[in-house]
């Protein structure tokens, strides 16, 4: 499933269940952080370390360019072939579906 | 089933007790510090540089102005030129603690998705994304804990 779609969905469930827009969002931007830390812990060798460095120093060069941060998303980082985009959307999923 | 024996419609009910709780058990160490930078705790970026800080706030209202996150008192939009250096900053940053990088990555990318649900372009998430997620995990690092530890094996 995309990223937006797993968005819209825990969203518009917790909507639906009573919380509010103010503490559903406070809590997907915690859960995007959640997301990003288990990233780093998955990365298992020194190859996909250096991989994922130079992404996110690439990213930092130009964080207006939505096409190059689009491209950078779909760049296969472990060697179940998950691109970086992939593993962050995983994590997000597992953490939304166990509030 | 009802008194007259016919079946009620299933109704789906909140969890007891607050959402936000919820994620911060859940989510150990790394949700507490996101909980209180989105609450504005001051303490979580007294260490860090105050360019970076700035852009942290500056991120934080253009995440509001995306529909994202609601910082009270950082209404606004996101001044791009004003904050071109400290993403500059930043990336030097990025060479010495690559978890600043990816994390304005993944935070980017996130906040960008975040944006589009809200029916946003994503831009605004993307940079204001950036911008917090990778202060964010400058000022963890600076603070210590599971981050900084994550950080030296990243560095080294």
């Amino acid at each position: 499933m995309k990223t937006e779609e797993i968005i819209k969905i825990f969203a518009e469930k917790k909507k639906s269940q009573g919380f509010t827009q103010e503490e559903i969002n406070k809590t997907i931007f915690i859960a995007a952080n959640v997301a990003i830390s288990n990233l780093f812990k998955e990365l298992d060798n020194v190859e996909e370390k250096e991989k994922i460095k130079n992404l996110g120093r690439e990213f930092l060069r130009d964080p207006q360019n939505t096409v190059k941060l689009e491209s950078l998303g779909k760049t296969v980082i472990n060697k179940k072939g998950e691109t970086f985009e992939e593993v962050l959307s995983r994590n997000l999923e597992s953490f939304f579906n166990q509030l | 089933m009802d008194e007259t024996g016919g079946i009620l419609p299933q109704v789906e009910k909140a969890r007891p007790g607050s959402l936000v709780e919820r994620a911060v058990q859940i989510g150990g160490p790394v949700a507490e510090r996101a909980a209180k930078l989105w609450d504005g705790a001051v303490d979580l970026m007294r260490k860090v540089d105050v360019g970076i800080r700035a852009t942290v706030i500056a991120g934080l209202a253009s995440l509001a102005t995306a529909g994202v996150v609601h910082a009270e008192g950082l209404g606004g939009g996101i001044d791009i030129d004003q904050v071109r250096e400290t993403f500059d900053k930043l990336s030097q940053l990025a060479n010495q603690y690559p978890i600043v990088g990816v994390a304005a990555l993944g935070g980017g990318l996130l906040m960008h998705r975040v944006d589009r649900a809200f029916g946003g372009n994503g831009l605004k998430g993307a940079v204001g994304g950036a911008a917090v997620f990778g202060g964010l995990a400058l000022a963890t690092q600076v603070g210590g804990g599971n981050i900084m530890e994550m950080v030296k094996k990243m560095s080294s």
